[in-house]
């Protein structure tokens, strides 16, 4: 018995020590920060907010606990949470992501008929893919494609500089991936995004 | 091929009725349950011969089932009918028959006849009106000894359908192509096959698709004149494509004919047993961007090069690029430019790749649509060859610029050969006053095919005028100029990088530049890291230049870690101070006391309120600026001072007057604007 009541601090212990590994990517700030440049870059097209966050979402993921392990946990909630947040901004505000945000909104005009036709869509790795070349007029198959290899180049080095700025070169890979995950969410209607190997549609 | 198993049942005639006689007149039936070969079959087949009169007769063929070869579908309830066969001197003749299929893989099919038969071995079969494919076909087949010839005239075929009907148009299927094709095509032979084509056929409202889009067609009009001759185990052809209308996209090339009608030609042959498509000629002519031209010898089943020349000549560069060179240079710094000029290019391909090139260039003008280069007026003339050494190519450039930068008129004289280029002498190209000269020069990969091109120079720059400079950039003009050797100046990897340092000779100082990087320098996002070092700088020509209020004395400092991204300031370290061994007075105006004031504190010392109004200038000791740029916040520091200040300006004598920073951190934007509030006369700070 004794075991097993220790055994429920020990274990919200490792729970939250898996947490403190996040303190070496800041994954929420990465993603507010992402959400907030991808707005940024959709804005002219965007109609619509993604919907709030529905009450009972947040019931669903109550647990049901012993009072004295949720109060240790707690403890450690306020703890790391502390540890965190000293590392947890992310800075997009360089002149460098100033640079590549501009060129990326000045080409979202010229994109967005083609991600309204399906011609592309946001990829599974945080790029812009050709989805339907056919949806492109003839004509504008070329200038579909220019679009799309500087839109890469653009993000590529978004990517790249956010991890650089904030004195993480190796968390590239990390922003890329948080990238991919907003860039989708933030979809408007209509476009298109991969999905379990597939496009599916907003 | 007729296999013997049919011979060998039609010989058998299982259950065979035939002949009767009713006073003059001749009636013979005759009845055949099947006729097969390997993969056709014909199934119960009634002949039926009446004959009331000599000279005359009556025939009717029926064949209940045709199964067609390879699969090519199924006719049934066949009739062949000529109630008029007449037995005349030369043979015989039919003048009106009539066929008819119930169905048929073209569908049901109703058309006259007409045939002959002579005894001396000749035969003809003309049917007028087949229905196939939504369209009209008519056939003539005739046969003199032992050879025979076919004369199909086809009449708006439906383009799919008609895929389906014949082996030998194998059309995608997945594409959707769709359009109707006329014509006549002629065809002659002998029992080995056929031994000539002619061939006159257009294919109007052709549309198609492929699933991936990177072949499509839309309302294109196609006209083939082909003529080929089986001569000595080989195919001799001479074709001719005219394209008068619509468009079609081959990825990346998309060609609209709406310039006019575009045209191809090809003359020579192709030997089956040799596996060799020999081009004697061969010609594309696109209107108003380019005629290409030459010969070419292909081998093997996947026609591989084995000799290929390839002349083009355009008098229309802008649509020669946006046709035929932007589609393959997309992604690069080379995929949005303006064109102009004349070009002409000659290159010859081996079994190994290009061996050899020619470009002649006549008032070619180049001009980059986002404003970073642009290359004036070049003519001149290019050879290269891949294993041999070649003459020195020579080209003359009347201007260009790069970033705003104009240069003057400079000529290149070098040899283009294998994976490089190596000048033949100095490349001297006048900048701002100055001079950049390019001693050596070397250029790799950029030639042959899967290299990667990188470069490598020797540069040196003299008399540079930094106020055309300036100007030209659109930032302050400083005075001075710009000297420096540039060692070991390298490009790879979209990295450009210069090994030596760079030497500006400003402000009665100098200033030394080094590592220096730019990546990606005619990317969207450029970026630029260096240090600087700047000794003995005049403050009263720095002042003056700048328009700040006058100081005098002289400046030393350094900016580290400097890092431009798309040419804005990005982050640096700089420190700017009084050299200790300063000689000269050290005098500051009211007016910079004023600036300095504002940039450290973002207020004016408001000296004009006070009684030091009086004064124009005010002596001081030393000045020390320190700013850590990161991102987007500056942090500002000079000289230390016990209360948690720092000293700009330390004065000396009196009235003293210090300027004291107390703000350490401002924002990079705010700074910007203080010094942009300082701008005086025409000067302005960016």
């Amino acid at each position: 018995m004794i075991k097993k009541f220790l055994g429920y601090p020990l274990m919200a212990l490792a729970l939250t020590a898996c947490v403190t590994i996040n303190i070496y990517f800041p994954a929420a700030a990465a993603e507010e920060a992402a959400r907030t440049i991808v707005r940024d870059v959709l804005k002219s097209e965007q109609i619509e907010q993604a919907p709030p966050v529905q009450e009972g979402d947040k019931q669903s993921y109550r647990i049901q606990a012993n009072p004295l392990l949720v109060a240790f946990g707690l403890v450690l909630e306020r703890l790391v949470p502390e540890a965190q947040a000293a590392q947890a901004d992310i800075d997009i505000n360089t002149a460098a992501i100033k640079a590549i945000r501009t060129s990326m909104q000045r080409r979202q005009t010229s994109l967005a008929p083609f991600y309204r036709s399906g011609a592309i869509g946001f990829d599974s790795n945080g790029s812009v893919s050709v989805r339907d070349l056919a949806a492109a007029s003839l004509k504008d198959r070329n200038l579909l494609k220019k679009l799309v290899a500087d839109e890469n180049a653009d993000r590529a080095k978004l990517y790249r500089e956010i991890a650089r700025a904030n004195g993480h070169p190796e968390w590239e890979g990390d922003v890329r991936a948080t990238f991919a995950k907003v860039w989708v969410q933030e979809a408007l209607p209509g476009y298109w995004y991969q999905a379990g190997g597939g496009w599916r549609q907003r | 091929m007729v296999s013997r198993r049919w011979l060998s049942l039609l010989a058998f005639v299982a259950p065979g009725v035939f002949s009767a006689v009713v006073g003059a007149a001749i009636e013979i039936t005759v009845a055949v349950d099947d006729i097969q070969g390997e993969d056709w079959r014909l199934s119960s087949i009634a002949l039926r011969l009446r004959s009331a009169s000599a000279g005359f007769a009556g025939l009717v063929a029926e064949v209940d089932e045709l199964v067609l070869p390879q699969g090519r579908g199924t006719l049934r309830s066949i009739q062949l009918e000529c109630d008029d066969l007449r037995n005349e001197a030369q043979g015989w003749r039919c003048e009106a028959g009539r066929l008819h299929a119930a169905e048929s893989p073209a569908g049901a099919q109703e058309t006259p006849w007409q045939g002959s038969f002579t005894r001396d071995g000749r035969w003809l079969i003309d049917i007028a009106q087949l229905k196939v494919a939504r369209g009209a076909v008519a056939l003539k087949l005739s046969g003199e000894q032992n050879d025979w010839s076919a004369d199909l005239r086809v009449h708006r075929l439906a383009v799919t359908p008609l895929s389906q009907l014949s082996e030998a148009i194998d059309l995608p299927t997945a594409w959707g192509i769709k359009g109707w094709a006329s014509g006549v095509l002629e065809m002659h032979g002998d029992p080995s096959g056929p031994t000539g084509i002619n061939a006159e056929l257009v294919v109007d409202q052709l549309n198609f698709s492929s699933p991936d889009g990177r072949h499509a067609a839309e309302n294109a009009t196609v006209k083939l004149l082909a003529k080929t001759r089986m001569r000595g185990g080989a195919w001799f052809f001479d074709t001719n494509l005219t394209w008068p209308k619509g468009a079609m996209y081959a990825e990346p090339v998309f060609v609209d004919a709406g310039l006019g009608t575009i045209k191809v030609n090809a003359k020579g042959f192709w030997g089956s047993q040799s596996e060799v498509l020999q081009f004697d000629s061969w010609s594309i002519q696109l209107p108003q961007t380019v005629a290409l031209s030459g010969t070419g010898r292909l081998r093997g089943d996947a026609k591989a090069i084995d000799d290929l020349t390839i002349v083009a000549r355009s008098d229309q560069g802008a649509r020669l690029y946006e046709t035929l060179l932007q589609p393959f240079l997309i992604g690069s710094a080379a995929d949005d430019l303006e064109v102009q000029g004349s070009v002409g290019l000659v290159v010859h391909f081996d079994a190994k790749g290009i061996e050899q090139a020619g470009l002649e260039l006549s008032e070619l003008v180049l001009a980059d649509r986002q404003g970073r280069y642009s290359i004036g007026t070049t003519d001149g003339s290019v050879a290269w060859d891949r294993d041999k050494s070649v003459p020195v190519s020579r080209l003359s450039v009347q201007d260009a610029s790069v970033y705003q930068i104009p240069t003057g008129s400079f000529s290149i004289e070098a040899r283009f050969s294998g994976d490089g280029i190596r000048l033949e002498k100095p490349v001297v190209v006048p900048v701002s006053g100055g001079e950049i000269r390019l001693d050596n020069f070397e250029l790799v990969g950029a030639l042959m095919a899967g290299e990667r091109p990188r470069w490598k120079a020797d540069a040196s720059v003299r008399g540079v005028s930094l106020e055309q400079l300036t100007t030209a950039l659109d930032w302050p003009p400083f005075a001075g100029s710009l000297e420096g050797t540039l060692r070991d100046t390298r490009y790879a990897d979209q990295l450009f990088s210069v090994g030596g340092g760079l030497q500006v000779d400003a402000f009665d100082g100098s200033i030394l530049v080094q590592n220096l990087e730019i990546r990606d320098p005619l990317g969207s996002v450029p970026v630029l890291t260096a240090d600087a070092e700047f000794r003995r700088l005049s403050l009263l020509a720095l002042t003056q230049t700048f328009s700040f209020g006058r100081i005098e004395g002289r400046l030393d400092g350094q900016i580290d870690d400097i890092r431009l991204f798309a040419w804005q300031p990005d982050s640096f370290k700089m420190h700017l101070y009084t050299p200790q061994d300063d000689d000269l007075k050290h005098r500051i105006s009211q007016r910079a006391v004023e600036n300095l004031t504002e940039i450290g504190n973002g207020i004016s010392a408001g000296l004009s309120t006070t009684f030091l109004r009086i004064f124009d200038e005010f002596r001081y000791d030393r000045i020390d600026l320190k700013v850590l740029l990161q991102g987007d916040v500056a942090e500002l520091d000079g000289l230390a001072r016990a209360d948690g200040g720092y000293y700009l300006v330390k004065g000396a004598g009196l009235p003293r007057i210090d300027v004291i920073g107390r703000n350490r951190s401002v924002a990079w934007k705010d700074l910007v604007e203080r010094l942009q509030r300082i701008q005086v006369e025409q000067a302005r700070i960016q």
